[in-house]
């Protein structure tokens, strides 16, 4: 019993340390590229492609952040842009549905090519499933108005 | 700038882990519970013959739920003890990526307003048929 507790006051520590450290790196990344206009440059030549997606503009950085480096990460982002306005609500639903089938895609397609999967394949049929899915879900969200 | 932005950026960390760290704190503690018990052994039993349905080996039905409910490297650790081929990790691979950590990475989820139930759903009625159309395929 003791030890469990150990453990997991242990593991969580060590989680927080590395998420405290990667988000705060983020973080400040993230206020750069804002302030050196980076991100709207970004914008204007990835927006092209998301917007098919459904989400507003400012949804587009989490997107990446999340598909990239991961869920936690990206959930941050998301929930920054949220609380400045950038992001409604229909752009949570979308971004989180795109992210929960892909994220951290460079660590996980890595993870498991060390396996033996076939790199291509895995990195490939996710990002696929995630556009497509989220496309069909902006349609319905669209079309019932679940979330507005 | 350079202040504004190292200041900017610190004023928004710290929120965002105190925002990450109230839903992974007491997630993690549960799922440490559930693999303390190994929760997943009681009914890996009973899902054994569906994996046929992706030409796999039963075995490999411990490796998604232990990556479902646990995380992706409890996962990956049954490969050591299951005789698995390349081809069968890339379909474990791809159905295991689209579909875990439910509970934590759901808990994430829930905390931005999506709902737990839209979330997981979506997530392991793809990672079935994504899976099953790739093992029709490669397998």
């Amino acid at each position: 019993m003791m030890n469990f507790i150990i453990e997991y006051l242990e593991s969580s520590l060590k989680l927080m340390v590395k998420i405290s450290i990667y988000i705060s790196a983020v973080m400040v990344l993230t206020e750069f590229l804002k302030n050196l206009k980076i991100i709207d440059w970004l914008n204007t030549k990835i927006y092209p492609f998301t917007k098919h997606l459904g989400i507003s503009e400012g949804a587009n950085f989490p997107l990446i952040i999340g598909y990239l480096i991961g869920v936690t990460y990206g959930s941050g982002m998301i929930y920054q842009s949220y609380k400045n306005g950038e992001m409604n609500k229909k752009d949570i639903y979308l971004v989180c549905t795109f992210i929960a089938i892909a994220h951290a895609i460079i660590e996980d397609t890595l993870l498991f090519s060390a396996f033996g999967a076939n790199l291509i394949i895995i990195f490939g049929v996710r990002t696929l499933l995630a556009i497509v899915v989220t496309y069909f879900a902006n349609k319905v969200f669209t079309k019932i108005k679940a979330v507005d | 700038m350079i202040r504004k932005s190292l200041v900017d950026g610190m004023k928004n960390s710290f929120s965002t882990i105190l925002f990450i760290a109230k839903i992974i704190l007491p997630v993690m503690f549960v799922v440490k519970i559930l693999e303390e018990i190994n929760f997943v052994y009681w009914f890996s039993n009973t899902l054994e013959p569906l994996m046929s349905l992706f030409s796999l080996n039963g075995d490999t039905a411990l490796t998604l739920l232990l990556g479902n409910f646990i995380n992706i490297y409890a996962a990956i650790a049954t490969f050591e003890t299951i005789n698995v081929t390349t081809t069968e990790v890339t379909v474990i691979a791809i159905m295991l990526l689209i579909s875990h950590s439910q509970i934590t990475e759901g808990f994430v989820f829930k905390k931005l307003g999506v709902s737990l139930s839209y979330i997981i759903s979506i997530r392991v009625v793809s990672a079935i048929v994504v899976g099953w159309i790739v093992s029709v395929i490669i397998l």
